[in-house]
This record gives C-alpha cells, structure tokens and sequence, in this order.
C-alpha cells in the first residue's frame, strides 16, 4: 500500500493533537500500520503524547543553532509508543519572526532528506489550528498531504473555523488534488451536538467520520504525558480511536468541500444554538 | 494623434492607455497617458521597487551615514554603485554598503537580533560615524520586525549617534516612486528640525531634489556661494545627514526633482512656511532662468546677472561650437521621469537637437503634462515602457542617440545606435553651463565617433 499522507487541522485547544495522536497510536496498535508524524506546531506539542516527553530538538530549532548540515534523520526524528516515528518542526516564539515560513522550510528539509520514507503505510501532518497564510497551508499543497481531516465539536467557533479550513482546502484542490476526508467530532457535550455536526458535514459535502465521546480518561492519559491507547489499550475510549482508526483506512469519501457563507453558517448554528 | 497602441502590444491591448504620439494642436487637456499605475501584466516592466525608490536614490546619496539594508544580501549590492554620485569625503558613500544577510533562520525566528547586532558592529567598526538609515526589505517587512524600536534603543544604549528609519519594502507601491515619498515624509516627520544650522549669509535656501550626480551639486552650489546664498542642505547630494535635518532653516526651498522631492518641499512650506520654487538646473538657458529667480526672491538680481553673465562668456563659446555640429541630431530619453521635462526643450532650444521619443519608468500624470507641454509634436511619450516597445520606437523615429540606462543601453548598442547613460551621466557633471556642455560634448561623441559604424561591420567578410 501506497503511503498515505494526512493533515490534520482544527481551531486550536480543540484537542486535534490529542486526536491525531490517539488516531496514531490506534493505527498503530490495533491496526498495525507503521505511523510517521511531523508535527507543524511552532509551540511542537503534536507528539509529547506518544514519545512521553517534552519532544525531542526540533527542525527549526537545529537549523538555527547548528546550521542546515546538522539536521539528520537521527537528530530530529524519535521513535515513540510502538513504533510511532515523530519529528516537530518548531518555530518562533509567539509575535515574533515568521511561523508559516518555518512550517515550509521544515517540510522541504524533511523531503530533502528522504525523511518520509516509502515504508510508511501514514503520515501524519499536524498543523496549527487554522490555515492563516500560505505556510501553514504548505501540507495541502502540491505532493504533500492528499486528505485532510478536520477535527471539530459542535461549538460555535469550532464549526466557524472547520468552514474556514475547509475554504483554504477548496482553493488548493483543483492544484495538488487535495482532498476533504471528513470531519472528525471530538465532543464537548453541547447540546444537539450530534444533529449540528451531522447537517454542518452534509452541507460541506462530507462526512462526520467519527463521532468521539468525551471521556475524561483522555486527560488522564494526558498528565501520564500518554495516549489512551498507551495508558489503558482495553478501555472503551481506545476502542473509540481504533474505530476512527479503522474507518481512516476503509474510508473512500474524499471530496472537494463546499464551504457555506457566513450568512448560511450562522443560520445553522443559531438554529441548533437556540433549540431546547 | 491620440493615445497609441503599439504593435508588440497588440496582445495586451491595455498598453495603449500608456502610449501618446503629440500632434499639432493637441495638448494634455485631451490626451494624457496613464502614469504610476500598476505595470500590467505580460509587459517586462523596467520598473524598479519601492525600496530602491528609497536607498539608491536620495537615502544612499548622504555621505556620512551607515546605510543598513535589513535584508538578504541582495537588496544591499543591488542599490549600491549603480548611480555616480560622488561626495568631497572622499566617496564614503561608494565605497561602503551594509546588510544584514538575512537568511532563513532569521526570518523564521524573526530577524530582530540580526539587526541589533549588525547595526552595533557597524558602529563599531566605524566609530567615527554617527549617523545611520536603516532600511526594512521585503522580506523584513513581512515577518513584522521592528526596527523603529531597534533604533531607538540603540540611540539610548550609544548616546551619541542618530538613527533614521525607512519602512519601504519593495512592494509598498507600483514602483521606485513610492519611496521616494515614504523617504521624504518620513524625513521631515522625524529628523527636520532636530539640528540647528550654523547661518552665515543673510540668504539661505535648500537645493532640493540634486543628487550630485558626477558633481552636479558641486556645480550648483559653486554657483549659489558666488550669489552669497548659503546653502543649508543638499536634499540630498554631497550632504550630511545634519545638514538635512536642518532644512527647517532655510527661507526658501528651490526643487529640482520634483519629482522624487516635492514632497519635503510642500511639507517644509506646510509646517514651516518655507515656499517652494520649482527651477530646471540642466540647460543653458534653464540655468539661467533659475539663477534668475532665485537671484529676484532674495532681492539680489544684479548678483544673479554678473554670474550668469561670466559663466556664458566662459561656455558660450563651447556651447555654440557643439550646438553647431548637432543641429538636426534625433535624440530618445528613456529614463525616470523628470529628466524628460527637464532635458527635452533645454536639448531643443540649447543644442538645436530634436527630441523624437521618450519614456518615463516612474513619472506621474504631473509629469507627462510638464513634458508634453514642453515637448515636441511628433514625439513619442511612454510611461512604463518595455523592451519590445522601444524596439519599434526605434523603428518609428530613428534617433541617433539614447540617454537611458546600462541595460537598455546595451541592448540598443547591439543594434548600433550610441547610448548615454541617462541616470548617472557618461562624463558629467550636465547640470549649470558647464554641465551642459559637456552633455552636448558627450553627444557630440557619441553620435560623432565611428565606432558604432565600425561595430556593424562584419569582419569575416
């Protein structure tokens, strides 16, 4: 099987990075395919959860103290929770120089040095939360990611910014054929949560993928600096993810989103905000 | 005849609006070519940036300030050297340039302390120099650096030095222009009147808009001393950065360039009440006229009188020998702007040549109707004008001389026709009446010398 290459985008603290690393760890675990994560963060957190630590000297970081020669596979990538092979781009300080710049520079570094190797059955991008500029929407474009998913809940901003993403997505998708796979729902338990999500994909032309409940054993696993699936593989949670996990690899509903107008997108949301 | 599409243009049909041929009896009033617009797209625009505008025309001309380019290397070397303009401190300004490399890593993590650290290990490689432009590039500009800060701060930590800032990247406007005008407004915002001149004439002007191109400003100031006018500043040739921040001083601001100037001079008359006299220093009669007005603002015509009197008894006699020989010469000017409305009648009526065609790369509307005002029937005028265009000028009008740039320049010696370089002179000065004899000299060379002739021989045969 070909690579597959997945982004992963989503409005910040909506816990995309706990998700994309539970969905990792579950590919991994449950269903045995080899994971490869960069994780496009300045702040680089997309990997604490399967390497146990505060990550690892990040791209951006080595390219600034060392110099370009210095960055090899061995000194940026790290291998975590079975298997899972994880390296950060890093970046700048917050106010400060140019992230997005960071995030395609990293990425080109990674290629150069043949980094995401053939035998990788996922790769995974975790990207900030929203495409801001053309950097942090350097994983969609041409040869990198093929689908993205966003990860989203049924709160107001969370659906705003899967809209936003989804039109930085429509504008790269006649070019490097990029691809929405589907929203990923990581529940925050407001009302007719189900219901919203569930006309808010229909309307974009996707898919909810997976419907994730909230279960506090996630942020247990968290402070453990743990994936669920690491902290307790047979709980009900992990069997969530390796459902996610699952429906990623059976999944064949890759479409060209069609994002609504502000005007549509705050009808819906009133509609489900206002119900009792 | 109205605006004209030329033939190369015929696929970019836009094009039109920016090309005018004169015909008798018709004036700007009905035609008047678009100016300081975008280029458009499918035309090779000889357009410069923004932060050119900036640097290499009136920031870069001082001659005792740091010029620190906030950006890859490339912005620094591309804006340094290419226009002569000398200075009496023995060419500090040619001979040094500084940049701070900016590379990858400065512009992921931001390129602030680059800067710091450059801008001090300038100031202490030199620790005779004080002074010190910084200018932000494209690139500094977009990760939101900041070195008004950086400045400031720097100013507090050495005490004795003074810091300017140009934020000017190359994309802040549709061509060199634009930094003309973020310079001057800048300039007199921050630094005019934070130093007082030492006045020692009851007469005190600022030259505004010379760059002392080849000594142009020597020329001028020659004669302003001759007058007993003190000249305050320079804006900016052969000057010190103190000198321009005394420019509130003056009694009256005399403009050259209007063009890449008038902008300080409006703002002198706005916030000082300095008012501003527009004069032509290049050409004979021109001069003259100028030293004339200046000479009946300060009540001192007779002054004006004896010194135009004694330099035409000196160059006349040049002047008509040259003027002679290039009765009936065809000449194109394809520069800037102003030099097309300074040079066109000064060239006609001086020199007895015809001006066939110009082009302007950064001139305002204002500057085409000066220039078809002043210019002849017949005669083509081109804002933003590409290569393929010129080509069938050439066709068209057939001069015998070009007054443009080096890279055009060469292009045009590939088919044989002489170039002078418009921007930086062959061998000036051209300003006063020195200056346009040896304009008409190098004309006189040019369209004189066999070389051209020589060079379209083949000599295989």
């Amino acid at each position: 099987m070909a690579t597959r290459k997945i982004a992963f985008y989503g409005k910040g603290g909506i816990g995309k990075s706990t998700t994309q690393q539970n969905t990792a760890a579950a590919l991994s675990y449950f269903h045995h395919k080899k994971v490869f994560i960069h994780g496009c963060d300045p702040k680089a957190d997309c990997t604490r959860l399967i390497l146990g630590e505060k990550p690892q000297a990040t791209i951006m970081d080595t390219l600034r103290e060392e110099g370009e020669e210095a960055i090899t596979d061995e000194k940026v990538i790290r291998t975590g929770f079975n298997g899972v092979r994880c390296v950060e781009s890093g970046g700048p300080e917050p106010g400060v120089g140019c992230a997005g710049r960071g995030v395609i520079t990293a990425i080109n570094l990674m290629e150069e040095m043949g980094a995401y190797s053939e035998d990788l059955d996922f790769i995974h991008f975790d990207v900030l939360g929203d495409v801001v500029c053309g950097g942090f929407a350097m994983p969609i474009r041409d040869g990198k990611a093929q689908e993205v998913y966003i990860v989203a809940s049924g709160e107001m901003m969370a659906i705003y910014a899967a809209n936003n993403i989804s039109r930085g997505l429509l504008k790269y998708a006649d070019q490097s054929g990029v691809r929405l796979g589907g929203i990923i729902c990581n529940s925050r338990k407001v009302d007719n949560e189900l219901e919203l999500m569930e006309e808010f994909t229909k309307a974009l032309g996707t898919q909810m993928i997976h419907f994730v409940p909230r279960d506090n054993i996630v942020q247990k696993a968290e402070f453990n600096r743990k994936t669920t699936i690491e902290y307790d593989p047979e709980c009900n949670q992990a069997k969530e993810y390796g459902e996610l996990a699952r429906k990623i690899i059976e999944n064949d509903m890759f479409v060209v989103p069609k994002p609504l107008s502000m005007d549509e997108l705050e009808k819906m949301v009133a509609r489900y905000g206002l119900m009792d | 005849m109205p605006l004209t599409l030329f033939k190369c243009d015929e696929v970019i049909p836009e094009r039109k609006k920016h090309c005018y041929i004169k015909a008798p009896g018709e004036d700007s009033a009905q035609f008047l070519p678009i100016a300081n617009a975008d280029t458009i797209a499918g035309t090779l625009s000889e357009r410069g940036c923004s932060y050119c505008g900036a640097k290499l025309v009136i920031g870069g001309v001082l001659k005792d300030t740091i010029q620190m380019i906030h950006g890859p290397v490339g912005c620094a070397y591309d804006t340094w050297h290419t226009k002569r303009y000398p200075s009496d401190n023995d060419n500090f300004q040619l001979k040094y340039i500084w940049s701070t490399d900016v590379k990858e890593k400065n512009i992921v993590f931001g390129a602030e302390k680059q800067l710091r650290k450059c801008i001090k290990e300038a100031f202490a490689e030199m620790p005779n120099v004080k002074r010190m432009i910084i200018y932000t590039t494209c690139a500094t500009a977009l990760i939101g650096d900041d070195p008004q800060a950086i400045a400031a701060d720097i100013q507090e930590e050495l005490g004795d030095v003074d810091i300017f800032v140009v934020q000017c990247p190359g994309f802040a406007g549709v061509s060199q222009s634009k930094g003309h005008h973020v310079l001057n407004i800048a300039w007199v915002n921050e630094k005019v009147g934070t130093f007082e001149p030492e006045i020692h004439s009851p007469y005190t002007i600022n030259l505004i808009g010379d760059y002392n191109i080849q000594g142009d400003s020597y020329v001028l100031g020659e004669y302003f001393e001759k007058m007993g006018i003190q000249v305050i500043a320079h804006f900016t040739g052969n000057a010190t950065y103190d000198q321009c921040r005394s420019m509130h001083r003056a009694q009256l601001s005399v403009v050259n360039c209007a063009r890449s100037a008038g902008y300080i001079a409006n703002e002198l008359m706005k916030r000082y009440g300095i008012p501003r006299m527009d004069v032509d220093t290049w050409g004979f009669e021109y001069t003259a006229a100028a030293l004339r007005k200046v000479g009946i603002f300060f009540g001192i015509e007779d002054k004006a009188e004896e010194l135009i009197a004694a330099e035409k008894a000196k160059w006349q006699p040049q002047m008509e020998w040259y003027k002679k020989r290039l009765q009936g010469k065809k000449m194109a000017i394809w520069t800037g702007g102003p030099r097309l409305w300074h040079w066109t009648k000064a060239a006609e009526d001086d020199l007895g040549i015809e001006v066939v065609a110009m082009s302007s790369k950064f001139g305002h509307q204002e500057d085409f109707e000066k220039v078809i005002a002043r210019g002849n029937v017949g005669a083509i005028y081109i804002d933003d004008a590409n290569e393929l265009e010129f080509f069938e000028v050439l066709e068209m009008v057939k001069p015998d001389v070009i007054f443009t740039g080096p890279r055009v320049g060469d292009l045009v010696k590939k088919i044989h026709i002489p170039y002078i370089n418009g921007h930086a002179y062959h061998n000036g000065p051209y300003m006063g009446f020195e200056g346009f004899v040896n304009m008409a000299r190098d004309i006189y060379n040019a369209t004189r010398s066999p070389l051209m002739k020589l060079a379209g021989e083949d000599i295989r045969k």
